[in-house]
């Protein structure tokens, strides 16, 4: 028993999962003071963990810690996530999101750290456990269906996974998670196979990818921030390990990075905006690890750190927004720049990150992966990125912090966010322009040496035309007032076959089913009861077999009986 | 913003910044990995009509994903109120 626990103790999940069982007990202000102290010790113990602490489970042998620069940037990521999601959450009270936000960090970061694939899956499935408490700690019958759905959807993916696993175990006799993609698909088991859809349905890839805008939005305000860091990058982490140089991933990529363009565009509800965003942005990410060479991975991975860190910092302005007005619809909001300036500037900062504008983060790291494309001769892929880059200065960076601060809006006497809201968006925003100032320091620790320079004459003039002219775009079109009109409604996605087709589909076979039960049950009915009435014509009370007959009757029915015997008698016809 | 002098004030300043910049493309400060991009402007080109292209496409699509805001089923209207009440 201590030879298992022991070895957990010193990787950097125990503080968590050991700060989620104290916050059970501890009084508020500890509790906040925990939920900070936690990560910070999970990121100390990270940049001095060492490889190799295997457990023995049951007769399994797992490691738990597998400590490379992949691992550890991951895992320093998450830590920075947790603390930075702590620091904003610091004045909620909620003990179930607090408990829940710490086990999700700790199974996050547990997962990226994960040796062999079994540990990966113990890892998985608790993300998705404690992270639905996060969607329903909000308290209403629309964040309880949607947090069922998110369930369902995560769960099912790691029974896909499991499933992977066995298979794969069974294939090959190994359960070490390395390079699966082998020769590439054409080559891989029916095991691989699954694991390669479970991560993608983690991942959001398009079709499987319905739950992450379904689900984001309906989680609470801090719950919305920590969904955002944590599921999706354990997924591209897990591809960046199990499947780099998947010409397959390039293809998907591209796809998840187009595919939201036209539903952000027309998004009301401006957390489910930065959802689509946050889908786009992983597109990037999953065409950097397809492609696969070391500066489209290096690119991936450091898009991946830098995008936590700007997405992360647009959930919590918008957060902030909801907080103080009670609306995150764009139709609702505007006007709000005088009113919450310092969110206002974060905001921007985020929106200039996220569109690669030179000195944030996005210009540093994003630009890694289309570069990377070009490099590996993959120019449509190259072609698309820019398009959807793009189309995210329009639908994101633009969208945003117009409709939240700029247009005009209803009138709203609200103060700025509270104090540790502003923290942890001032923390973010100076991480976001300190990767865009200084990248050095990340790409120090990417998985391979890095050999690009953002800051070149060419490129910044590239970027420059790009964000001003999709600025100028955008501008014209609002003078024109031909922007998609913002209102309250409904846009179907692929969540659409699971919450209207299936259960339509469901409810016509049932009502199928129903109809030829009945239509064999009144035949049968009316068979039966139509015997029924015969036999009782012949055999019922009133019947000719019941009737009581007169005994003069009888006699003359036995003479007749007796007539006709005679008769054929003396007829002799034998 | 919905100021319309202002407005115009801003997009006649992204025009002569824009401008610019497409002309540094001209005296050749802009090289490029990829030969088409190598056209002076490209990107510039390339981003107007996108961000237009993307937003008319979007707004000519809208009646076939939009439905009623209710299309799923009732709507809270409470469902963000959260927290406010936590602090």
């Amino acid at each position: 028993m201590f030879e298992t626990v022991l070895p957990f103790l010193m990787t950097p999940v125990a503080p968590l999962f050991i700060g989620a069982i104290l916050l059970l007990f501890l009084p508020n202000i500890l509790r906040v003071l925990v939920t900070i102290a936690a990560p910070a010790v999970a990121l100390y113990l990270t940049w001095n963990a060492q490889t190799g602490l295997p457990i023995s489970i049951a007769g399994l042998e797992l490691e738990l810690m597998r400590v490379d620069k992949l691992s550890t940037l991951f895992s320093t990521l998450f830590s920075i996530a947790a603390i930075l999601v702590a620091i904003y959450a610091a004045q909620v009270r909620d003990r179930v999101q607090q408990i829940a936000t710490m086990l999700y960090a700790g199974a996050a970061i547990g997962a990226v750290l994960a040796g062999d694939l079994v540990a990966l899956f113990v890892y998985w499935e608790i993300t998705a456990l404690s992270s639905v408490f996060l969607i329903w700690a909000n308290r209403t019958n629309a964040a309880f269906s949607a947090g069922m759905r998110y369930l369902f959807v995560q769960v099912g993916s790691g029974i896909v996974l499991v499933a992977g696993i066995a298979m794969h175990y069974q294939a090959s006799g190994s359960i070490a998670f390395e390079n699966l993609t082998g020769a590439g698909p054409e080559t891989w088991s029916t095991g691989i196979w699954l694991i390669f859809v479970a991560l993608g349905v983690k991942a959001a890839f398009p079709l499987l990818h319905a739950w992450l805008p379904d689900a984001y939005p309906a989680a609470t305000i801090t719950g919305t921030v920590a969904l955002s860091a944590f599921t999706t990058k354990m997924a591209i982490y897990a591809l960046a390990r199990g499947f780099p140089g998947t010409d397959l991933l390039i293809v998907i990529g591209v796809v998840m990075a187009l595919f939201p363009i036209i539903f952000a565009l027309l998004e009301n509800d401006l957390r489910r905006v930065l959802a689509h965003a946050l889908n786009s942005q992983l597109g990037f990410m999953v065409v950097g690890i397809g492609i696969g060479t070391q500066i489209a991975l290096n690119g991936a991975v450091a898009h991946a750190f830098a995008s936590v860190l700007y997405q992360g910092l647009l959930f919590m302005t918008a957060g902030a927004v909801i907080h103080r007005t009670g609306t995150g619809k764009a139709n609702e909001l505007g006007g709000l720049a005088r009113s919450m300036p310092l969110t206002f500037a974060f905001c921007i900062i985020g929106a200039a990150s996220i569109a690669s504008v030179p000195l944030t983060a996005g210009f540093s790291t994003k630009s890694m992966t289309i570069e990377g494309a070009a490099y590996a001769g993959q120019y449509w892929a190259w072609f698309a990125l820019y398009v959807a880059s793009m189309a995210t200065i329009a639908h994101t960076s633009l969208k945003v912090p117009y409709s939240m601060f700029l247009k005009s809006g209803p009138k709203r006497d609200v103060k700025d966010a509270p104090p540790a809201m502003l923290l942890a968006m001032g923390l973010a925003a100076a991480a976001c322009l300190y990767i865009g100032t200084a990248p050095g320091a990340l790409y120090a620790m990417l998985p391979f040496p890095v050999h690009y320079e953002p800051y070149t004459t060419a490129h910044v003039l590239a970027y420059g035309q790009i964000i001003l002219f999709a600025v100028l775009a955008f501008m014209l079109l609002l003078r024109a007032g031909l922007l998609p009109t913002m209102k309250r409604e409904t846009l179907i996605n692929f969540d659409w076959t699971y919450r209207k087709f299936a259960p339509a589909i469901f409810s016509f076979i049932g009502a199928l089913v129903s109809t030829i039960w009945s239509e064999i049950a009144r035949g049968f009915h009316a068979t039966t009861s139509g015997a029924g009435r015969a036999l009782a014509a012949i055999y019922g009370p009133n019947s000719v077999a019941a009737r009581v007959l007169p005994t003069g009757m009888m006699v003359l029915w036995l003479a007749v009986l007796f007539a006709v015997v005679l008769a054929l008698n003396l007829l002799d016809v034998r | 913003m919905a100021d319309r002098v202002t407005l115009k004030n801003i997009i006649v300043a992204l025009v002569v910044m824009g401008a610019v910049f497409v002309a540094a493309d001209l005296f050749g400060l802009r090289y490029d990995k990829v030969e088409v991009a190598e056209m002076p402007g490209f990107y510039a080109v390339v981003s107007f009509l996108t961000v237009c292209g993307t937003i008319l496409l979007a707004r000519v699509l809208r009646p076939i994903f939009a439905r009623r805001e209710d299309y799923y089923g009732k709507v809270d209207q409470t469902e963000e109120e959260e927290v406010s009440e936590d602090v």
